[in-house]
C-alpha cells in the first residue's frame, strides 16, 4: 500500500468532486422535472387541442382532395391535410416525451388565458373554434365538384381562424421552444393559407355566377 | 440554464430520466451512510459486529447486537459524523482513496469540520430534489385501472394478429380488442353508432388507436347519453351498442379492455386517458375515412 503523501491536496480535490457531482445531480434532478410541461400546462393542452382540431382539417382536406372539381384547391387541400397530418405527429411525440396521455378527456381550450367566448362557437354542438359541426361536415361529405369547393372553403377558412386564434394562445403563454416553433408555423402557414383560400373562393363563385347565368 | 431547455431534446424521457436520476441520488446517499458505518464498525467493533453476525441474521431484535446500534446510528443519521470525518470518502474502492487514511494520532479539527460541512451541503443538494419529488398525477399513462384486462400480459395470441382479411373473422373475446381484421376501418372520429357495427371494422379502428365503447341494448337511456357525451366529436373514439355482451358497459382499445355496471364509473376517463390513441398498433394512423357500416357483415367499400 502506498503511503499519503499529503493528505491536504489530494482531499481537497476530492472534496470539490463531491461537491461537483452533488451540485451536477441536484441541478440535474431539479431541470429533469422542471422540463416536461404537466398535465395542466398550457402547452399540453395545445398538443391535445391542436391535434383534434387538426384531425377534422385533415379529414375535410382529404375528402376534397378525392372530391373536389377544382385544381388548385384539391392541390392546396392535399397540402393542408399532409401538413397538419404531420403536425399531430409532432405535437404526439412532445405528449409522449412528457410522459402524458396522448388526448385529453378534459373541456378543451381551458389552458388559453382568454379562452374565446364559448357562445360564440359551442352553441352549436362545435367542440373548438372554428371546427365544423358534425351537420356541417355530413353536408361536406355529401357534396362533389364545384358544390364541395365552396363549402369546403367556407369552412376551411373558419377552421384555420380558429387555429389561428389557438396557436397565438399558446404563444403568448409558453417559453418553450418547440413548441414555440411550431405555433408560429402554424400561425403564418394557416393565415397565408386563409388568403389563398379566400382567393379561391371569390373565383370559385365567380365561376358559379357565370355557369348560372350562361 | 434555460436555453439547454430548447436544445435538449426530451427524447421520450421526461420523467422518466427524473425516475432513473432518482435512485442513483438515494444509492450515493445510502452510500455514504453505509460507508460510515462499515468504517466505524471496522474501526471500533470489529470483534464484536463479527461475532453478532449471526444473531442478526437469526434474531429480528437481538440482544448481542445492541452495542453496535447506537453507535452505527449515530454514524450514519448524520454524514457530518466523526467517523466520517476521519476517513474522508470512507471505502469506496472504486474512487481509489486508500491512500487518503488520515493519520489516526492527531485529528485535524479544521480539516474535520471543512469536511463535516461540504458533506452536510452535499448531502443537501442531493436530498433536496429527491425529497421534493412531485407526486403521480392522475392524468399519469402509468395510473393502474382496477378491473382493466391487458391480453398482452394474459399471452393472448390475437393481439398480434394484424392481418388485413375478407370476410367474416371469429373473434375469442366479445367484443373482440385485437385480431384479423378488415381493410377498412370503422369511422371513428367521435361517432356515435345507433345500431350494432361489423366487428371487421371496428378491430380495425382498435388497430389505429380507437376507443370503442359498447354497451349492451336495454342500457337506460341516461347511461346510453352520458357515454354518447364522452364520445361525440372526440377523435379516435366510437361507440355502439352490442347485444348479447357480457357487462352492461365495454370499453375497448387494441389488447385491452374493461368491464363496466354502468356508464357513470369514473374508470371511464381513465381508460380512454391511457389508452386512446397510446394503445394504436399504427401510430398516427387515422380514424377519418373509415365506413359507417351496421349490422353484422363487413362490407366491401369504403364509404366515407
Amino acid at each position: 500500500m502506498r503511503r499519503a503523501i499529503s493528505a491536504r491536496p489530494i482531499l481537497s480535490v476530492v472534496m470539490a468532486a463531491l461537491v461537483a457531482v452533488a451540485l451536477g445531480l441536484s441541478v440535474g434532478v431539479m431541470s429533469t422535472r422542471e422540463n416536461p410541461p404537466g398535465a395542466d400546462s398550457p402547452e399540453a393542452g395545445f398538443a391535445w387541442d391542436m391535434s383534434l382540431h387538426h384531425g377534422q382539417a385533415v379529414a375535410m382536406s382529404m375528402y376534397l382532395y378525392d372530391n373536389g372539381g377544382d385544381e388548385a384547391l384539391r392541390t392546396i387541400a392535399y397540402d393542408i391535410g399532409l401538413t397538419q397530418q404531420g403536425q399531430i405527429g409532432v405535437m404526439r411525440t412532445w405528449l409522449r416525451d412528457w410522459n402524458l396521455p396522448q388526448s385529453s378527456t378534459d373541456e378543451p381550450m381551458q389552458w388559453m388565458t382568454m379562452p374565446m367566448d364559448m357562445g360564440s362557437w359551442a352553441k352549436d354542438g362545435r367542440i373548438m373554434p372554428g371546427m365544423a359541426t358534425q351537420d356541417e361536415l355530413t353536408e361536406l361529405y355529401s357534396l362533389t365538384g364545384l358544390e364541395a369547393d365552396l363549402l369546403f372553403c367556407e369552412l376551411m377558412i373558419n377552421h384555420h381562424v380558429g387555429g389561428v386564434h389557438m396557436a397565438e394562445g399558446v404563444l403568448e403563454l409558453t417559453e418553450d421552444e418547440e413548441v414555440r416553433w411550431l405555433a408560429d408555423a402554424m400561425v403564418s402557414g394557416q393565415q397565408s393559407e386563409i388568403d389563398a383560400l379566400t382567393e379561391i373562393a371569390d373565383r370559385l363563385r365567380g365561376t358559379e355566377g357565370s355557369a348560372q347565368t350562361g | 440554464m434555460a436555453k439547454k431547455k430548447s436544445n435538449q431534446r426530451p427524447g421520450r424521457s421526461g420523467p422518466p430520466k427524473t425516475a432513473r436520476t432518482e435512485p442513483k441520488a438515494a444509492a450515493t446517499v445510502e452510500d455514504t451512510d453505509a460507508d460510515t458505518a462499515t468504517a466505524d464498525a471496522t474501526d471500533e467493533t470489529e470483534a464484536a459486529d463479527t461475532a453478532n453476525a449471526p444473531a442478526e441474521k437469526t434474531d429480528t431484535k437481538p440482544v448481542g447486537a445492541k452495542p453496535k446500534t447506537p453507535r452505527a446510528g449515530a454514524a450514519g443519521s448524520r454524514p457530518g459524523s466523526k467517523a466520517a470525518a476521519n476517513r474522508p470518502g470512507g471505502r469506496n474502492p472504486k474512487k481509489g482513496r486508500k491512500p487518503v487514511a488520515a493519520p489516526k494520532k492527531s485529528l485535524p479539527w479544521g480539516m474535520i469540520l471543512t469536511v463535516s460541512a461540504l458533506v452536510l451541503v452535499v448531502g443537501a443538494l442531493i436530498a433536496i430534489p429527491v425529497l421534493t419529488l412531485p407526486e403521480q398525477s392522475v392524468t399519469d399513462p402509468d395510473v393502474t385501472i382496477e378491473g382493466s384486462v391487458d391480453y398482452f400480459e394474459e399471452g393472448a395470441d390475437w393481439v398480434t394478429q394484424r392481418d388485413h382479411v375478407e370476410g367474416s373473422v371469429q373473434y375469442a373475446l366479445t367484443p373482440p380488442a385485437g385480431g384479423n381484421h378488415n381493410v377498412a376501418w370503422q369511422l371513428c372520429t367521435g361517432v356515435v353508432y345507433d345500431e350494432q357495427i361489423p366487428n371487421e371494422h371496428a378491430v380495425h379502428s382498435l388497430e389505429h388507436g380507437a376507443i370503442w365503447i359498447t354497451y349492451q341494448p336495454d342500457l337506460p337511456a341516461e347511461q346510453v347519453e352520458r357515454l354518447a357525451g364522452k364520445t361525440t366529436g372526440q377523435d379516435y373514439t366510437f361507440m355502439s351498442p352490442y347485444p348479447d355482451q357480457p357487462a352492461p358497459v365495454i370499453l375497448t382499445a387494441w389488447g385491452y379492455q374493461l368491464q363496466l355496471e354502468s356508464a357513470n364509473d369514473e374508470r371511464i376517463d381513465q381508460f380512454i386517458a391511457k389508452y386512446r390513441l397510446t394503445a394504436s398498433q399504427e401510430p398516427n394512423a387515422t380514424c377519418s375515412r373509415g365506413v359507417t357500416a351496421t349490422g353484422t357483415t363487413p362490407v366491401l367499400a369504403p364509404g366515407m
